[in-house]
């Protein structure tokens, strides 16, 4: 009795992670093409929820993989386990949710395994080692593609593009068809739109495939309820789906930090190289984290747009002119030093309190959920 | 075009993230600790470049 009471809890458990890493994840992909009008929100959930299955489905398990099984032997996944290191990525869902501080799902899911790992003596060190040796990999990298593409290539992009956000709707539409661009929308506003609908596909499959082990590795490792890994796949990824639906209603009217404030352009190249990142990752089976390689990125772009108004000798005085930094609107290309500060407008890209903003979320989460977790699973195993 | 300090910040991370990864795929080092190594120099030089010496102060 106590314990399918415990089993319907973790699948409970399992499905409010789904639901959450839905609601969020719709909101980061999807809010520039919602944004650009481009889809109805529940266009963006329709294709959240095709995009994540496929995602979950042809990388996804090699995550499920890793979490269930190899970062601590799935033998370690007692169905207590299970609930309990459920309950740890419910809890960091809800408190980022509930306080608007961004958690990394899949870092929290890792540090309450490798906590289990820990208090059970049975944590696969070298697994651990080569997760967080990407997780060290993947901000630098995003970083440094964000800041040359925002140095060298983005005022050329922005010239080949050209994007104007029009008034009006893109497509003009009879009885919800397409007939033709709208009365407003340039040919280049439409291409880089359907652009950016494509790339939000993309961020929609790496994040199915990254983040529905979030929801189901412990129950897969656990093996009380005895189907594949496919029926399991199919539940986290419905999951993520009522979230898009239901919760990412709200996450795309408020996702206020980083891709959705960004000009299309910022958007369309910070989603390529996030869910690029992302992608290959869980092609090897390594949880990450989308919002920290996004951050990055977006981070990495600011600076290179920024570094541009910088006179090589001012940067070797350590003189830095009171400028206005790394804006993404700009027209005219210069070269690197002749651009003046006036000729950036107001948006503001390189903002370095969201790197120490990111470098807490970074360190912060998997340290906090392994504490917790080795305490709990310490105690439990000593009064056992 | 002349090289310029921001120049040498990207082909810094460039240059250690490429080289950590090469001593990987090259010798007996496994991949992810090279190119993990070489990802914690990156971070060095990226941190010098956001904050010690920065596009803004």
């Amino acid at each position: 009795m106590f314990e399918t009471l415990l089993l319907a809890f973790g699948v409970m458990a399992s499905i409010f992670v789904g639901i959450n890493i839905g609601g969020s994840s719709t909101g980061v992909a999807f809010g520039p093409s919602v944004g650009s009008k481009l889809v109805s929100k529940k266009g963006a959930a329709g294709l959240m929820s095709v995009f994540a299955l496929i995602g979950a489905w042809t990388l996804g398990r090699k995550v499920i993989e890793t979490m269930g099984g190899e970062i601590v032997p799935a033998s370690q996944f007692t169905l207590a386990a299970s609930v309990i290191i459920l309950f740890f990525i419910g809890l960091s869902l809800l408190i980022s949710n509930l306080s608007g501080v961004p958690a990394s799902t899949s870092m929290t899911a890792v540090g309450a395994i490798a906590g289990l790992g820990v208090a059970t003596n049975s944590l696969n060190w070298a697994v651990m080692g080569r997760i967080m040796s990407w997780w060290l990999v993947a901000p630098t990298f995003a970083f440094l593609a964000g800041g040359v593409i925002g140095r060298y290539l983005y005022v050329h992009l922005q010239k080949v593009f050209k994007i104007s956000q029009s008034d009006g709707k893109l497509l003009k539409t009879k009885k919800g068809i397409p007939v033709g661009l709208g009365k407003n929308t340039e040919m280049k506003e439409f291409v880089s739109s359907v652009l950016v609908l494509v790339i939000a596909c993309y961020m929609a499959f790496s994040a199915g495939a990254s983040n529905v082990a979030n929801a189901v590795a412990p129950l897969v490792g656990n093996n009380a309820i005895p189907v594949s890994m496919n029926v399991w796949i199919l539940i986290g990824v419905g999951a993520i789906s009522i979230g898009s639906f239901t919760m990412a209603r709200k996450t795309l009217d408020t996702v206020g930090d980083g891709i959705t404030d960004l000009p299309l352009l910022a958007a369309l190249i910070v989603s390529a190289v996030s869910a690029s990142i992302i992608t290959v990752l869980s092609g090897m089976g390594i949880p990450a984290s989308l919002a920290i390689s996004a951050t990055m990125c977006i981070t990495g772009l600011g600076w290179g747009r920024a570094s541009r108004t910088v006179k090589m000798k001012e940067a070797v005085k350590g003189k830095k002119p009171g400028m206005n930094p790394a804006a993404l609107t700009q027209e005219n290309p210069q070269k690197i030093g002749e651009e003046d500060e006036k000729d950036l407008p107001d948006r503001k890209l390189f903002k370095p309190d969201m790197i120490s903003h990111v470098i807490t979320m970074w360190i912060l989460t998997p340290v906090i959920a392994a504490t917790a977790s080795f305490t709990v699973f310490f105690i439990l195993s000593n009064i056992s | 075009m002349s090289i310029d300090y921001y120049d040498k910040v990207l082909a810094g991370i460039f240059a250690s993230l490429s080289v950590g990864t090469g001593v990987g795929v090259f010798t007996g080092v496994p991949v992810y600790y090279g190119a993990g190594a070489g990802a914690a120099v990156s971070t060095g030089i990226m941190y010098y470049g956001m904050f010690k010496n920065g596009p803004i102060g």
